[in-house]
């Protein structure tokens, strides 16, 4: 190559332009951006939780599939203010074999340090889930004066069970057709409370 | 005093023209701020899910649950207030607290008429069914009698398909 003049150096020098980008488009894209995706975060999740309510009525219909047996006839989780119970009466026992007589479990867990005990009612639901891995049902039968916080807490415990595997998060279906079960086919009650609804039903004006 | 001659002056007041105008606003760090928000902002961004109308002072529990929140009729029950739909339906809860009977009069005859007009929707309207359902966000500390009463208010009123709102823990 042939070495330049020195007054071509100077120009070729001079020629070069400092790289400015042109910043002022980008800016206006984030400017635009960063509000609608401000409007738009979302900082806490909402998620539900499907409840089943018992039936208000006691007459059995004809169409529903007779359930096998599981083992547990019925499964059901009391939580007052002392603290959580669990109670199972049990059809076979653990070899899988039918027993004569159903047999009652019950299991206290008293309130430990102002807390409900929930992990201690986890392992005991493991347990009886080891053993009788076809039972899905449970019965929630909760005292009047316990917290909403409470039963979201032991429903969560109950539905599944989350544990790690190799660093991996798993989970484990433990009993997740929940009933919140109390007093609503209270004979009693029941009739007064549908003459109620009639009531405002006249006012409304329907049948 | 020194006088400085004329070109000299010139010169100078050239050298500080030439500053002025070139004095660069640093749009760099301005850039890479937006870039982290917007990374950022893209993370909690969440495609789908349902819009809530949230009442005011209710904090709701937190679960483990995963499953999407449907459009529905929202019942929100604040310590001291119950809505539907974002409006009041009762402002004074201490009688209901006392209240032995599990039917809410109001409330009953709110959901009734929702769900009176949803089903003649559904008469009118193709491809549209009545549901039945029912979102309930209440606050962590309403007690179980409470939240019993508006169970049985809305199965009552033919809102059978209940679903209770949370906080999504991680």
């Amino acid at each position: 190559m042939k070495p330049l003049h020195s007054s071509q150096k100077r120009s070729a020098i001079r020629t070069v332009i400092p790289a400015d980008v042109d910043l002022t488009p980008i800016m206006s894209l984030f400017i635009i951006l960063v509000p609608l995706l401000l409007v738009a975060a979302v900082f806490e999740q909402l998620a539900a939780l499907k409840v089943h309510l018992p039936a208000a009525s006691t007459i059995v219909e004809d169409d529903q599939p007779i359930k096998q047996a599981t083992g547990i006839v019925e499964l059901r989780l009391l939580i007052t203010d002392k603290g959580l119970g669990v109670r199972a009466t049990l059809s076979h026992d653990d070899s899988g074999k039918e027993m004569e007589t159903y047999k009652d479990i019950q299991y206290e867990i008293p309130i430990k340090d102002d807390q409900y005990d929930v992990e201690k009612m986890q392992r005991i639901l493991i347990d009886l889930k080891r053993q009788y891995p076809r039972h899905e049902d449970i019965v929630f039968i909760i005292d009047d004066i316990v917290a909403y916080d409470v039963i979201v807490q032991v429903m969560d415990a109950c539905k599944e069970e989350i544990f790690l595997e190799a660093g991996q998060r798993k989970e484990k279906l433990l009993f997740p057709a929940i009933a919140l079960s109390d007093a609503f086919s209270e004979a009693a009650g029941f009739e007064g409370l549908r003459k109620g609804t009639q009531e405002i039903d006249k006012k409304l004006g329907i049948q | 005093m020194i006088h400085r001659s004329s070109t000299q002056n010139r010169r100078m007041k050239r050298e500080q023209k030439w500053q002025i105008s070139h004095t660069p606003v640093l749009l760099t760090p301005l850039v890479d701020m937006f870039v982290i928000l917007l990374i950022f902002l893209l993370m909690s961004y969440s495609t789908g899910g349902q819009l809530m109308y949230m009442a005011k002072n209710i904090l709701m529990p937190e679960s483990i649950s995963r499953e999407q929140l449907e459009p529905s009729v929202e019942i929100a029950v604040a310590t001291d207030r119950i809505y539907v739909d974002g409006q009041i339906i009762m402002e004074d809860l201490t009688a209901l607290y006392k209240e032995k009977k599990l039917l809410i009069p109001d409330l009953y005859a709110r959901l009734k008429e929702k769900s009176i007009k949803l089903k003649k929707m559904e008469e009118k309207v193709p491809l549209f069914r009545y549901s039945g359902k029912v979102t309930i966000q209440a606050d962590r500390v309403i007690p179980y009698h409470l939240l019993k009463k508006i169970l049985y208010t809305a199965d009552r009123a033919d809102f059978t398909n209940i679903s209770l709102a949370v906080f999504q823990r991680d």
